[in-house]
């Protein structure tokens, strides 16, 4: 019985463990095994836009963590020098692998 | 007894795999979904498109890289393709050519920047193409070579035949989507 409940233990503290190694930190919500969330970012009062630019940061096993999503990067991406607004999307999994990406919105 | 605890041992050992397990099932099956591969944003009376083709192409003899994102207005007749060119040298292109059996798909290129990215240098280019000639491009089965021309030369570079079939039906889903929305 004691051999039962200390594998289990084993169990969830290795879970809680991987649940907070490649985790999302801005999205408005997380799931502990999968997450795929669009959310809002920023918003201009800029009238229109015909322009898309992307920039993304990725994070493997919370241990490497690279890229760059500024918004600089996501308009040079596109020549956008006029912003309308900006989402963001946020996809992990299992705490292994986490992408967050902006979208900027402009012209 | 003894049996019923292998057993238990067994289930707890396998929790975590099948939880892995479960986790890439449903990443994969939405993985599928088509909102992945565009965005969408109204503007005014049309509404503008972002589709990623989530497609790369390369040129493995020179190491270089081609991949490429669509953004249409849909009160436009023409979708610009903003494309990332990634080489060990720097190339001024001034058009790039989808190339197909029978065609090539052509468009002046603008330069939006060239930076250097570790060792090698990345370009960023605009061009224009007719969003009618990109759906037709993206549905037809055989795959399509890039041929970037520029002052220095010209370069193919071609993308995996699987890679191609996978993806090219998923934009023409979306590019149909786009069509079908536009009209009136």
């Amino acid at each position: 019985m004691i051999k039962k409940i200390k594998i289990l233990a084993m169990g969830l503290m290795v879970a809680a463990l991987m649940s907070s190694c490649a985790m999302l930190t801005k999205t408005p919500v997380t799931g502990v095994v999968y997450t795929n969330i669009k959310s809002p970012f920023a918003v201009t009062s800029n009238a229109v836009s015909s322009k898309v630019g992307t920039a993304e940061v990725t994070s493997v096993l919370g241990i490497f963590a690279t890229g760059d999503a500024s918004i600089e990067a996501a308009t040079k991406s596109a020549g956008i020098t006029k912003i309308h607004h900006v989402d963001e999307e946020g996809t992990s999994v299992l705490g292994f692998f986490a992408k967050y990406k902006i979208y900027v919105y402009g012209e | 007894m003894f049996t019923a605890n292998k057993q238990f041992k067994r289930a707890c050992l396998a929790c975590p795999f099948f939880i892995i397990f479960c986790s890439v099932l449903a990443y994969s099956s939405t993985a599928q979904n088509i909102s992945r591969f565009y965005k969408s944003s109204i503007q005014g009376s049309s509404v503008l498109y972002y589709v990623m083709p989530e497609m790369k192409f390369t040129n493995i003899q020179k190491g270089s890289t081609f991949f490429f994102d669509i953004t249409y207005l849909t009160a436009n007749d023409s979708a610009t393709v903003n494309f990332s060119y990634i080489d060990n040298s720097i190339r001024q292109i001034d058009s790039i050519f989808f190339v197909l059996k029978d065609k090539k798909l052509s468009s002046s290129s603008r330069k939006i920047f060239i930076e250097p990215q570790k060792a090698r240098w990345y370009h960023r280019y605009s061009s224009e193409f007719s969003f009618i000639d990109l759906l037709a491009l993206f549905a037809q089965e055989n795959r399509p070579e890039i041929l970037i021309s520029s002052k220095s030369g010209s370069e193919i570079l071609e993308i995996k035949p699987g890679v191609w079939k996978r993806n090219a039906a998923i934009v023409t889903r979306v590019l149909m989507m786009i069509k079908l929305s536009k009209e009136k």
